[in-house]
This record gives structure tokens, sequence and C-alpha cells, in this order.
């Protein structure tokens, strides 16, 4: 790979399924976990990414890549209002995908300790199951059926909840 | 790597399903109880309920009862939401919980000592017998501290309690003060250790039964025989009254009563004439005392009754709160 041409380093990342994704530096730099296999020089050219595949990946990069072009809230007080809205209407339109993938996406940027998506992966899932009841929750998010409390359990429960009423 | 079509929540670790959970509204985190075992063991979670507690914007919990009734009565959780692109703040009430269905507290006359980090103390009262409740109205968990003593050497004793938490010990504790006699018992109970303690003697009278938790402190207005009022603070970790600032002498003349505002330790002063709400802004320290808000009119005579309690919010809107004299 040549650095000539290129205005700033690369760095290669692969999925699971094998498929190769180059990205600039600062774009994974938004990963604190790569961040610091950057800084402690382990990082090969290229960094398998083993439990992640490659449409998990390719959204992650996507969120990674908006956010790096993006003015940081630190660097300056009085940031452009307008880069803000749009990084807002841009994470709201990038949460609106299934919540298979939500998930996928929220172990993949825990993994890659990546704050902010963890932080709207967290806000999408309780967004869709707020003002839910036990059965919707259940429902929406795939509950293993082995988890759920006992008839005798969940009367109960039922009954310490009937406390709270509208 | 293989996953399954359908990936489990299950899959997600518990600190990051906590902060799943831990941005719901109260009412939904109540649903998830009931939603599988696991969460169920989540949300009674120390690392979930601190994380809880430091999302909520801000929340108050109101008890409502009428006196001439013996009902626990009902209290009223609410949930202050600021909007970020809104200044207004939101009031609404979110939850209400019952006290009448909890077995424990049926027919009984019910007082909210206070309040910390989401666990509410409840002093349940009567003539005979008296109690005391610590509740965490999200898990629906509560606990009865052990029964006082003092109506056995006393039919009468004048009661005062507080609840907090130590800043560098974390322990959660009850005081109580009562005096069967001239001498002002004062008593600790740790949470979790089963027992009251007997501290000492509180050598001041007590000029105010409330006392509100700031900083990891209890404050009381007392007065001694031939000294004026001051004010003192319990501190929670080392058991201790200590002399604490008071706004200037000169201007705290009448009835004082204590409070919190947007979580600064605060001072109600009324007098025939008007009503002054002091705002301590950093903690501890007596310079920045200062005056909130002046009402040119005695609030004892608009309302008809003593405030009894002081509580404000972020937006600036301060709550009075009055009380019948039987409570306290």
């Amino acid at each position: 790979m040549s650095t000539s041409s290129s205005s700033s380093k690369k760095i290669v990342l692969k999925s699971a399924d094998n498929e190769t994704f180059e990205i600039d530096e600062i774009v994974a730099l938004e990963s604190q976990a790569i961040k610091n296999m950057i800084e402690d020089e382990c990082a090969d050219n290229v960094i398998p990414l083993g439990n992640i595949d490659s449409k998990t990946l390719s959204k992650i990069i996507e969120y990674c890549k908006k956010h790096a072009e993006s003015p940081k809230k630190d660097d300056n007080a009085d940031i452009d209002e307008k880069a803000v809205e749009d990084l807002k209407s841009f994470d709201a339109e990038f949460a609106k995908v299934d919540m298979p993938l939500i998930q996928d996406i929220l172990m993949a940027a825990n993994f890659l300790n990546i704050d902010n998506l963890i932080g709207l992966m967290c806000r999408t899932i309780a967004d869709r199951i707020k003002g839910k009841t036990p059965e919707e929750i259940r429902k929406i998010l795939n509950i293993n059926k082995n988890d759920l409390l006992s008839p005798e359990q969940e009367a109960k429960a039922r009954e310490e909840n009937s406390w709270a009423f509208d | 790597m293989m996953k399954s079509p359908n990936p489990s929540i299950e899959a997600l670790p518990g600190n990051i399903m906590a902060d799943v959970l831990s941005r719901l509204p109260v009412k939904t985190i109540i649903h998830c109880k009931c939603v599988c075992k696991n969460w169920r063991e989540l949300v009674s979670d120390s690392y979930f309920v601190n994380l809880h507690i430091s999302r909520l914007p801000a929340g108050v919990m109101i008890h409502e009862n009428c006196h001439f009734e013996v009902k626990p009565g009902i209290m009223k959780w609410l949930e202050i939401k600021g909007e970020v692109d809104d200044t207004r703040l939101h009031h609404d009430f979110v939850t209400l919980f019952d006290l009448s269905l909890a077995p424990a507290l049926q027919n009984s006359n019910i007082c909210q000592v206070g309040s910390v980090n989401g666990l509410i103390c409840l002093w349940k009262y009567a003539s005979n017998h008296d109690n005391i409740y610590i509740c965490n109205p999200i898990t629906r968990e509560y606990m009865i501290l052990p029964r006082q003593q003092y109506h056995t050497e006393k039919s009468y004793a004048a009661i005062y309690y507080s609840f907090g938490v130590g800043l560098l010990t974390k322990e959660y504790k009850v005081i109580r003060i009562f005096q069967p006699s001239q001498a002002q018992n004062l008593e600790v109970y740790t949470l979790g250790t089963g027992q009251w303690r007997r501290v000492g003697h509180v050598p001041y009278l007590l000029n105010e039964s409330y006392g509100p938790y700031v900083n990891g402190c209890a404050h009381w207005i007392f007065c001694g025989r031939d000294s004026p009022k001051e004010l003192y603070a319990f501190d929670f970790d080392n058991e201790t009254f200590s002399f604490f600032p008071s706004p200037p002498s000169e201007e705290i003349i009448g009835r004082q009563i204590l409070g919190v505002i947007n979580g600064c330790l605060s001072m109600g002063v009324t007098s025939d004439l008007k009503f002054t709400i002091w705002v301590m802004k950093e903690y501890g320290i007596r310079k920045s005392w200062h005056k909130e808000a002046v009402f040119k009119q005695s609030m004892d005579l608009l309302i008809g009754e003593p405030v009894t309690g002081l509580f404000g919010l972020e937006d600036g809107t301060i709550w009075l709160f009055f009380r019948e004299a039987v409570c306290w």
C-alpha cells in the first residue's frame, strides 16, 4: 500500500466472513479498542474481527466515518449548530434497522468500544420497548423462552406490580 | 462467525443490558421485572440501580394523604423531563404507588422521612406502634426496621427522623432523635446491621423536625436554652453533629424551615410581613447563601397553615408544602 498518494494512513479491517474494509485511520480511531491497539503498536496491517460479520461491520464503518468527519463537541465551544443537527438526523436514520441488526451492531460496538454508538443502540432499543407490556417486550426482543419466569413467579411479580397503576 | 438468524437479547453483556433498561421510564422498568428471570435479577442489582439513578433527570416523590383518615395514602412519582431543545420542563406524573396495596402499610398513617438514591424512608406512626420502612418503589421491595423501644419508656415522645447515605462509607442510615426526657437521645440505624445504636445525646433543642439530606449530611435547626437558633449538620459518615453556616442572622428573623432547592440546601424564613427563601449555592460556604425569592406576604397567613417543606427544581419552580400540624 502506497502512502504517498494518500493523505492519511489506512487501516484494513477484516470481518468474520473474510471481507476486508480499507478505511482511514482517523475513522478507525472512533473505536477505542482499535485506538489502543494502534497506540500499543500491536495492530498489524490487517485487523481481523472474527466476531463481526461484514453486514454489521459495514454499518459500523458508515457510523464511524460520519462521526469522524463531524466536528467534535469538545474541540470548539461554539460548534456549528447545523453540524450537530446533521449528526443527529444521521443517527436517527442510522438506527432505523431491524432489531437483530441493532443487537449485532450493539455487540460489535461493545467489542470495539465505540461509546457513542453503544449509547445510540441502547437508546434505540429502549425507545422500542418503552411503555410496552412484558409480552410485547418479549416479542420485540425475541427473549429466550428458557429464561421466562415460572407461572407462579410471574403471577407473584404481577401482583407486586399491581402496586403501580395509571 | 456463525450466528443464529434471530439473535437473542440475552447474548448482550449484563452491563449493556443494564444500560438499555436504565434508559426506560420507571413504569416500563416495573414491567421489565416480569419479562424474564435475567432482567428480574438485573433491575434489582445495585449496578443497575445506580445507573438508573444517574440517568434520571430529576424526580420527585409526592406523598398524598388525607390526615383525617387512617390510610397510608398514595405516592406519586413525578419525573421531570428536560427536553434538549426546549427550555420548558415537563412535569408528568409517571407512576402512582398506592401504599394501601402493600400489606404491611394498610390501615396506617404514613409519613415520608426522606429519600436518597431512589430509596424512600417511610414512617408509619400510630399511638401504640411506630415503624420505619425503607422501600424501593421500583423493585417493590421494602424492609422494616426493628421496632423502637421508646414507647415502653414513656407514653409520649417527640421524635425526629432523617435518612441519608455516607459519602465515604456509602452506608445508608436512618437517624432518630427522641426526647423522652430533657436530653435528646440520638440513635443510628445502619442498613444491614439489624439494630439501632445509641450514639449519644444531642445537647440542643430542636426547632424544626424536618432534617433535609444534602451532600452526605442531614440538616437541622437547633436552638439552645439561651442561645439563638443555629444550623447544624449531621454527617452520616462520622455520625457527629457540627455547626453549619446560616444566612446572616439579622436577616433570618421569623420561623425557619429547611428544604432543598435544585440540590442546594435552602431555608424559608416566614414572618408576619414576608416570606423569604434563601439558597446556599455552594455547599458549606457561608457567603454563598443568597436570597432566592422574597414574597411580600406571610405564607402562613395566606394559606392558613404553616409552610413545612420547601423543594425546588432546576427550572426555577419552587414548591411549598403544607401539612396538618399533626404530621410533623
